[in-house]
């Protein structure tokens, strides 16, 4: 064994020469594949992190502000909600003409339920804001009522427990302003009447519902979730004059009504949609491929996500593209250097013949010629590929400096030296077999 | 020490089939010098591999020293190779990678010697046949007639106990083709058995015994009292 190290020794300065160039190629494609793979694997890593942790928040997902040829786009900037307004609607004008501009509407929100309703958990919601004639008790003056529809997931995030089945939750002056109105009509016993040109309110003790108080100490947080869904959401004051209705119950709204709530218009445009993931191991594109769908339904209108993680995520997928090119380009230089080996191996091979018949000669089985040479070359791949490693591990702190955190991954030496033995074997059985060695006698007799 | 019998070997070249060695018979006494003459083709040299286990043949029994050569393993027949039979040849067949030194000392590699064993035996080798002072050249730094030298120091290096040569004076002018001949006739007198393939009958003529081939039969056999 160790004279067939000191024969190899021998072998490999005896053609230095080509041996150098292929030791060079191999250290260039190595330490290119090796920053590729730290890339990659350190891509990886990233995107496994941004995964848990969109797993563990919340994504908003909100209109771009931009969209293409939607008429409704210019109804809905210049959306009526003073009490001005309100007046100029209600009382003379027809209703709008014009299709729903509503970003995520209650149609849109329905559909995406059916859809994607498996892998994400969603929290919308709405607020309606319409003008109601108070009772003499209030002055006679129209006051603000604000209609907050919520699906149960946002109702339970916001106010830290589950709303009972067909219960509307009220803030004080909201209830205080339906208790006086069923006391200055009791004709309407259990109704509530707005203006003749709505007719009736939902708010009947027909469909069952029962009015609650919002629990004083949840009134705060009820703002701040709204005012997040649905700018500019509601004031401390205003929340004190809302009902709090499950998303469902929207349809039971007056036909006049459904024109001007998330059916359609005058609600703000500026609302948002929560979305969370239900498993987090089931984590994968189910957010974009949203927004997709999303933009679908609302033909000419962009949404996008307000969330870090996800556009984080984006930018290592887009990273991830440009490391398998690199990687691509990496694997073409090794390439190269096999086939260029193999032709080397092909023209020492043919030199070597007398070499390996002598060597027969003196003692030496063919298959220990052979492993010699798979050696030989094994060591000439080896050194290429550790210079390469070195050079890929030089090369962290740069692209660490230009580019993101990047580490260097031990799994690359095993990949690299694993790669180094096999191509050494590869080119070896190649060229062999491309050379065509006879039996060692007629090697010598013909030589 | 060498014996043998009915051999018979053909070798193929597409679908021809050329019968080389036809019914062989052959005893080599230890310590004797054999020569073997004929024309091109007769068989000579694969006689000599197959004696020296480079080559096997199809048909027939050998043996060396009482055990069967014939039906030895890759293995067994390089160990054969290695430790009782050493070769010489008219091309002197040198690596021109290494130096006259570790040419000398290959057979002793193969063998499992250590690099100061081998070193001590190569220069003493190359002692003998006058080329120490050459020992880190290369092989073309050397005229035929040293090449040939260090090429029997190679040959022997193991210690084999027959040698065989074919055609060892074939490259060489007539002044070095004598100098090898008596390095072969002392190495002879030593008690190395040695078996020679010529053209030349003067060099044949050195041998205590005289084998004439043709056609892939030993067709005389003579003792050389001359």
């Amino acid at each position: 064994m160790r004279y067939s190290f000191y024969r190899i020794g021998r072998m490999l300065k005896s053609a230095a020469g080509m041996y150098a160039l292929v030791i060079v190629e191999m250290a260039v494609g190595t330490a290119l594949l090796v920053a590729c793979l730290n890339m990659f694997f350190s891509n990886q890593a990233r995107l496994a992190d941004s995964r848990e942790q969109m797993a563990e928040e919340m994504i908003t997902i909100c209109w771009s502000g931009e969209a293409l040829d939607d008429p409704g786009v210019a109804i809905m900037e210049t959306a009526e909600t003073t009490e001005e307004g309100y007046k100029r609607i209600y009382e003379g004008s027809d209703a709008w003409d014009y299709e729903a501009p509503f970003p995520i509407g209650y149609e849109e929100y329905q559909t995406i339920i059916r859809e994607f309703g498996d892998d994400l958990v969603f929290y919308y919601g709405a607020i309606q804001r319409t003008y109601v004639g108070q009772p003499e008790s209030f002055e006679g003056k129209y006051s603000p009522i604000f209609y907050v529809f919520m699906n149960d997931e946002l109702f339970e995030y916001t106010f830290s427990f589950q709303r009972e089945a067909d219960k509307v939750y009220m803030g004080e002056m909201a209830l205080e302003f339906y208790e006086q109105m069923e006391s200055a009509h009791p004709e309407w016993a259990g109704e509530i009447k707005y203006p003749a040109s709505m007719g009736k309110l939902w708010l009947s003790d027909d469909f069952g519902v029962e009015y609650t108080a919002i629990p004083k100490d949840k009134a705060p947080e009820a703002v701040e979730m709204l005012s997040y869904i649905n700018s500019p959401g509601l004031t401390p004051e205003e929340i004190e004059y809302s009902f709090v209705m499950p998303l469902d119950h929207v349809v039971l709204l007056p036909e006049t009504m459904l024109e001007h709530c998330i059916l359609s218009s005058l609600m703000t445009p500026y609302n948002t949609l929560l979305v969370s993931y239900r498993d987090a191991d089931a984590v994968d594109d189910q957010v974009p491929e949203l927004l997709t769908r999303l933009m679908e339904l609302r033909n000419g209108m962009s949404f996008k996500i307000e969330d870090a993680v996800l556009e984080a995520q984006k930018s290592i997928a887009d990273q991830q593209n440009m490391v398998v090119m690199l990687t691509g380009a990496s694997v073409t230089v090794l390439l190269i250097v096999l086939i260029s080996t193999i032709g080397i191996l092909l023209v020492l091979l043919a030199r070597r013949r007398r070499f390996l018949a002598l060597a027969c000669c003196c003692g030496a089985t063919m298959g220990r010629c052979y492993w010699e040479l798979a050696a030989e070359v094994t060591a000439v791949f080896g050194l290429g590929a550790l210079l390469g490693l070195v050079g890929g591990y030089a090369a962290v702190p740069i692209l660490q400096a230009k580019l993101y955190d990047i580490q260097f991954y031990p799994v690359n030496i095993v990949i690299i030296a694993a790669f180094a033995v096999i191509a050494a074997l590869l080119c070896c059985a190649i060229a062999i077999a491309g050379i065509r060695l006879r039996a060692p006698a007629i090697e010598l007799k013909e030589l | 020490m060498i014996e043998v019998r009915n051999l018979y070997k053909s070798y193929k070249n597409g679908d021809v089939c050329t019968k080389v060695l036809k019914d062989v018979n052959l005893t080599v006494e230890d310590g004797a010098f054999v020569t073997i003459m004929g024309r091109s083709g007769c068989g000579k040299s694969t006689l000599l591999n197959i004696l020296g286990g480079m080559d096997r043949a199809d048909q027939g029994t050998y043996l060396f020293d009482g055990t069967p050569v014939s039906g030895m393993d890759g293995r067994s027949l390089a160990r054969f190779r290695n430790q009782k039979v050493g070769f010489v040849f008219q091309s002197f067949h040198l690596l021109p990678e290494f130096n006259v030194a570790d040419n000398v000392a290959l057979p002793l590699g193969y063998g499992g010697m250590g690099a100061k064993q081998r070193r001590k035996i190569s220069m003493e080798l190359l002692e003998k046949v006058g080329l120490a002072d050459k020992a880190r050249r290369r092989p073309s730094q050397l005229s035929g007639g040293e090449q040939q030298r260090v090429a029997i120091a190679r040959a022997v290096a193991a210690g084999p106990k027959v040698l065989l040569a074919d055609e060892p004076t074939g490259s060489l002018d007539e002044e070095n083709g004598q100098k090898i001949m008596e390095m072969l006739k002392a190495l002879n007198t030593q008690g190395l058995t040695i078996l020679l393939v010529t053209h030349d009958p003067k060099v044949a003529a050195c041998g205590s015994r005289m084998i004439h081939m043709a056609d892939g039969r030993i067709v005389t056999d003579d003792i050389n009292n001359g």
